[in-house]
């Protein structure tokens, strides 16, 4: 079991950002954002999250994927190499959630490859991000437990407890030992530590909520007033690490694909505009069922990581983490 | 992905967000968590800003029209073809037969750049813009009141109000950050009142909802007062040692009693006498306002009415009160602020007084026009009569976004030259004889002016598309090749004319305003700006109370056309469409126009929800899509103007308010067929 300082992960990353690109958390002008990094000295390590998910790397909020020209018709493909740095461990869990929907039945190259071209060194949480965080009732974080190529975890200010989690984060260490040193005994100790310390501050029990959920579905009135106060703004599916839905727009030069919110009336719209969701509050319960639902019943996880986003960043400030507790204690109607 | 910090481009809550650029292309937006008005939330227009940039119908080229259809040219040529029939038209017509239209959507300093090119390169005050169809009567009934024509507090300050009032304007759908504080100030207690014609969306949490007949506004504030003076609710002291002519306010309201009001409103008398209870006894009492006021043949009286209601009950000049005009545009605050007015300079400052006009007259060093230009609808009343012989629009699409549209169509086709610069081919764009490609918001720097009267930085993020210019650059290269020589380093350069002229804008530059911007009035280099304004004085002095009564719409129902026709704005779309309407997301959610119409009215004429249908007035026609909706009261119908497949301003009424000069866009008379 290996261990790396503060110094070493940076000329780490230098010596990775030789032969990929890598992102990693820097200062935007006023926010901690994920961006291109072109000189390690810009990574920032203390942030706590940022406000957009890491999914924009994998599924950009827009993304051209098919070029026309004279008739032809050509896939537009990034087979770029990356070092993803300092995702957290709910943004994480969301590209996990997410991987089976682009991977069974009929298969999506666009985020397939940049899944597979991209190694991912993760970074624990070590203290609150947001006040409604709640990743450890979604089995989330705060130290993520796999989907990692390398997971560090902060010991102390300047040490990092690495966990490797793939044959690629195997080969980093191999590459570069010299840059880590064994982790000893009180190493460990502080490492499981800090995966077994609560830090947040909100609780919610998503199996029982999921139980309680079966009987809520016709319950019109509480839908109607749990949503009273949408905006249909799509922030809870945009600012989602795990929400992925998307809408394809052609023009006459390019097909791409855009970020689509289940908020929407437009996105059940159909042919002779006939919308199956016209009204907000069949929306708003759609989002739940999916999540915590027939997600969870389809490919066994819930599509929520816990990160606490869709309530931070609600203009309508609909207290998600309220109506889910007050779900599941309820008698289930 | 690289970032760029910069400001929403769609109305005038001025939100903060990042664009996030992929290969020189703008592919995300990322909201800002320390903006002082977003607070890292967005509504779905700023989440989707980034959608109309990359559109393929982007204006690349400048465009001249020959033989009826428009053919590509080079900015040479089409910049000589300006200039040389822009100088032809003033020499055989005069400077005030050309006439020059600028844009909210526009910079300040661009908008700034508009009013000197009109008033120093052409020399006439023929320059106006859309603020004077939303809030010119706000900005005329505030600076009578109180001598500011601003929201007189901050967004931040509406969550602790005690009492918030909203009327006429529809927050959650046009200022939806707005409502976000709304909402917060409702779950910490305080008591929303709503007042307007339609029931809405935030009527779902309001305290009260009380639906008025349209146009009856002065009617209920009157009311509002009576009551309040009748129960001693008055702020005493605040009259006193505040304001004037008091007695006569007084004299007028004490006739408005609750059961008059009552007749002429709709609202039942003892929710007036709730209502003025709630406002009067709040310690902080917060007027919304925005278009369901000002909108009005009465719009100056509606607001001075506003204006009344709040210096009696002394919720004005202190925290988390005031009379606050939710301004439409990203940047109309700004450009009234910088003068894109007919009676204006910058700050405010009259064409009208001789020493402004010296004072301007110096700085741009030629001698200017004393005589007051035209406004908005009286451009296109002069261009139909033919005494407007050109027009020069920049951004703005006056065929589908002002009144008695058909009108302004025959207008413009009148006029012997119209130049329209503009990032898309709008429907007033396809008239022109020269069309000037403009850069997007994310292809240029400036600032906006949001309207809380926060100045705040707009950043390149990409290099502009095409062939487009900044506005303010093709509007200084038109007035040098006219012989006015027109020229800035950049943007920064234009705000720093701008601080030298402007009072309220003294103490802003580009480098001051990093940290989320500040707020005018910014008397110098070392000023932090105003929260809020009239704190211990008002504006000018003290605040005025005008004794106002109520008058009846221009149109009213009658058998031919026996329904009101009032107008107004979705969320996910914006004005004429010429952005959203690019933009796939948004335009899918509402794609198609409609009337929204009550149950009972639908009943009476067979129509079903869905059902295309016939709505006239006496100047036009136009086919919707019924909604049956009981969010309309019987009566009463409610188009939104975006479309132009069903453009709601073929029907509207270009009656004028007599200071504001604000066409009656809330009210007209109309009929219904079933087609």
């Amino acid at each position: 079991m290996d261990k790396i300082n503060k110094n070493d992960l940076l000329k780490l990353l230098t010596s990775l950002k030789d032969k990929n690109k890598l992102i990693a958390p820097v200062k935007a002008e006023k926010d901690i954002v994920f961006d291109y990094v072109n000189d390690v000295k810009d990574i920032v390590l203390d942030f706590t999250n940022t406000v957009k998910p890491a999914k924009e790397f994998f599924i950009p909020q827009r993304e051209d994927i098919l070029e026309f020209n004279n008739g032809k018709i050509k896939a537009i493909f990034s087979d770029e190499k990356r070092v993803f740095f300092g995702i957290r461990p709910c943004d994480l869990k969301g590209l996990c959630v997410m991987d089976p929907t682009f991977r069974e039945g009929i298969e999506d190259p666009h985020y397939l490859e940049k899944r597979k071209n991209t190694v991912i060194i993760a970074l624990a949480c070590t203290t609150l991000c947001d006040e409604n965080a709640f990743c450890e009732s979604a089995k989330a974080g705060p130290v993520a437990d796999g989907c990692f190529d390398l997971q560090l975890i902060p010991l102390g200010k300047n040490e990092y407890f690495v966990e490797n989690g793939s044959k690629a984060g195997a080969d980093i260490i191999d590459k570069n030992k010299q840059l880590f040193k064994k982790a000893d005994k009180s190493d460990i100790k502080k490492m499981e530590d800090t995966k077994n310390k609560k830090i947040n501050k909100k609780k919610v029990d998503l199996d029982l909520f999921l139980e309680k959920l079966k009987g809520r579905f016709n319950n019109k009135a509480y839908w109607k007033e749990a949503s009273l106060t949408c905006l249909r703004c799509g922030a809870c599916n945009y600012l989602c690490p795990s929400c992925f839905c998307n809408n394809m727009v052609d023009n006459t030069k390019k097909r791409y694909r855009c970020w689509d919110s289940c908020m929407f009336r437009g996105f059940t719209r159909q042919a002779a505009n006939l919308i199956p969701r016209d009204e907000l509050y069949t929306r708003f319960r759609q989002r739940l069922y999916h999540k915590y639902k027939w997600h969870k019943e389809r490919y066994g996880v819930h599509m929520c990581t816990g990160c606490g986003r869709c309530v931070t960043y609600c203009p309508g400030l609909i207290p998600y983490i309220d109506i889910i507790n007050e779900v599941s204690n309820s008698n289930g109607e | 992905m690289p970032k760029v910090l910069t400001t929403c481009v769609y109305c005038g809550c001025g939100c903060g967000l990042y664009l996030d650029i992929e290969k020189d292309k703008v592919v995300g937006v990322t909201p800002s968590f320390n903006h002082p008005v977003s607070r890292g939330r967005l509504c779905v227009k700023g989440f989707n800003v980034h959608e109309f940039i990359h559109s393929d119908k982007r204006l690349k080229k400048p465009l001249i029209k020959k033989n009826g259809k428009f053919v590509e040219t080079s900015w040479d040529n089409a910049l000589s073809i300006v200039a040389k029939r822009l100088k032809e038209i003033k020499k055989k017509h005069g400077a005030d037969s050309i006439a020059c239209l600028s844009s909210a959507k526009c910079t300040n300093e661009e908008n700034y750049i508009m009013q000197k090119f009109a008033r120093a390169a052409i020399g006439t005050n023929n320059v106006d813009h859309c603020a004077r169809l939303c809030h010119s009567s706000t900005v005329a009934g505030l600076a009578m009141a109180f001598g500011s024509g601003a929201m007189t507090n901050s967004i931040d300050e509406i969550e602790n109000a005690d009492v918030i009032l909203i009327t006429g304007s529809n927050t959650s759908e046009q200022h939806p950050l707005i409502a976000t504080r709304v909402i917060n100030a409702v779950k910490k207690g305080a008591k929303l009142i709503i007042i307007d014609p339609r029931k809405l969306f935030l009527s779902n949490i309001a305290h009260l909802s009380l639906q008025q007949r349209p146009g009856t506004d002065v009617a209920w504030i009157n009311g509002l007062m009576h009551v309040i003076i009748e129960e001693a609710l008055e702020d005493k002291n605040f009259i006193k040692e505040r304001t004037e002519d008091y007695e006569k306010l007084k004299k007028t309201v004490k006739r408005y009693t609750p059961e008059k009001v009552s007749k002429i409103t709709g609202i039942e008398e003892s929710k007036i006498i709730e209502v003025a209870r709630l406002y009067g006894k709040a310690d902080k009492a917060s007027i919304i306002f925005s278009m369901g006021i000002t909108q009005h043949t009465t719009g100056t009286d509606n607001v001075l009415s506003l204006a009344n209601l709040a210096m009696l009950t002394g919720n004005v000049g202190k925290e988390s009160t005031g009379v606050n005009p939710l301004r439409g545009q990203n940047n109309v605050q700004g450009a009234c602020d910088v003068g894109a007015l007919y009676d204006v300079y910058s700050g405010y400052q009259k064409v009208a007084d001789e020493s402004s006009r010296d004072k301007f007259s110096k700085a741009w060093n030629v001698k200017l026009p004393d005589k007051q230009g035209l406004s908005v609808v009286e451009i296109f009343n002069n261009a139909w009569k033919g005494k407007v012989n050109a027009i020069y629009v920049m951004g703005e699409n006056p065929i589908i976004s002002d009144p008695d549209a058909n009108h302004v169509a025959e207008a413009l086709k009148k006029v012997d030259f119209l130049v329209v610069q503009d990032i898309f081919l709008s429907e007033t764009a396809e008239l022109a004889d020269v069309v000037l490609p403009s850069a997007s918001f994310a292809e240029k720097d400036g600032t906006y002016t949001n309207t809380e009267r926060r100045v705040q930085l707009v950043k390149k993020a990409i290099d502009p598309v095409g062939q487009s210019r900044s506005d303010w650059e093709i509007i200084c290269d038109v007035a040098s090749r006219m012989g006015y020589k027109m020229g800035y380093k950049n943007s920064a350069e234009i705000m720093d004319e701008i601080a030298s002229l402007t009072p309220i804008y003294a103490g802003i530059g580009h480098e001051r305003l990093t940290n989320w911007g500040l707020q005018w009035p910014v008397k110098d280099k070392k000023h932090n700006g105003t929260k809020f304004l009239h704190k211990d004085n008002f504006t000018r002095g003290k605040g005025k109370f005008h004794a106002v009564e109520f008058k009846e719409p221009n149109e009213l129902p009658n058998k031919k056309y026996p329904y009101i026709l009032t107008t107004g704005r979705i969320l996910e779309q914006w004005h004429t469409r010429t952005m959203t309407g690019k933009s796939a997301t948004l335009d899918r959610e509402e794609p198609f126009g409609y009337v929204e119409i009550s149950p009972e009215d639908a009943k009476a004429l067979e129509i079903k929800n869905g059902w295309k249908i016939k709505v006239s007035s006496r100047r036009g026609s136009i086919e919707p899509i019924a909604r049956v909706t009981d969010s309309a009261k019987p009566g009463v119908i409610f188009i939104p103007f975006h479309y132009k497949e069903a453009a709601a301003n073929k029907l509207t009424n270009p009656a004028l308010d007599p200071i504001a000069k604000i066409p009656e866009y809330k009210v007209c008379a109309v009929r219904i067929d079933k087609i």
